[in-house]
């Protein structure tokens, strides 16, 4: 329990990160094309607090979404 | 202190052993093991049962800490067998989210953990100080104008 701030906090710095990322544009340009991007790891590979972070993540866009349409 | 009937009406050491292995939910291995099917199922709770959206949103509008709230839906569902409480600790911040997003919809004021609670309670020391001596400067300026201006004792008052 009293870890809990730590581990919350850890938790929403990874969410953060993946929040704030900007979307690579990764479509391709003529014949020179970029490299494949490295997929996210599938998630049985990931980390608890990474499949955690995410659960957050997808919950938080949801939530914007929600308020959006409620404002 | 503990009261002489309350100690005797504690349970004798080893008395948990005393019943037969397995016989409550949480001798028994979980419904759900991984940190998906948890998180499935406290997020389907917080979104398609209302009863429990309702209990949660007055919970939350008492005052209750977020963080109390999800140690209690957690330990509640450990003892029906449905997880084990390690799961549990590390969904915690899915059903605190979920809890913050409860609050956020229906415009209710929540804290995440106790010490928020506290924090949003105490005033702080130099704000104090702040109010009481300009309080004192306002008092004894008023102290001041009401004061009649004496001429000694036996000074009539203006006519």
């Amino acid at each position: 329990m009293k870890n809990f701030k730590k581990y919350y906090s850890k938790i929403n710095s990874i969410v953060d990160k993946t929040m704030s990322t900007p979307k690579v544009d990764t479509a391709s340009k003529g014949i020179v094309q970029r490299p494949a991007k490295k997929e996210a790891a599938p998630e049985g590979k990931m980390t608890a607090e990474q499949q955690v972070a995410r659960y957050v993540e997808i919950i938080r866009k949801q939530k914007k979404e929600l308020l959006n349409d409620k404002g | 202190m503990i009261k002489a009937e309350d100690f005797l009406e504690a349970p004798i050491p080893g008395m948990s052993l005393t019943t037969e292995p397995g016989s409550v939910p949480w001798e028994q291995p979980p419904q759900l093991v991984t940190i998906q099917e948890v998180a499935d199922f406290y997020i389907n709770k917080l979104t398609e049962e209302q009863d429990t959206i309702d209990k949660t949103l007055d919970a939350i509008e008492l005052g209750v800490p977020l963080q109390s709230l999800a140690n209690g839906a957690i330990m509640f569902n450990m003892m029906k067998g449905i997880h084990t409480i390690d799961v549990g600790f590390l969904v915690m911040p899915v059903i605190v989210e979920m809890f913050v997003t409860l609050a956020e919809l229906n415009d209710i004021k929540y804290y995440i953990t106790p010490e928020d609670k506290v924090k949003g309670k105490v005033i702080d020391r130099r704000l104090i100080e702040k109010v009481v001596n300009s309080s004192e400067e306002t008092t004894e300026e008023a102290i001041q104008s009401l004061a009649p201006v004496g001429k000694g004792l036996m000074s009539k008052g203006n006519m």
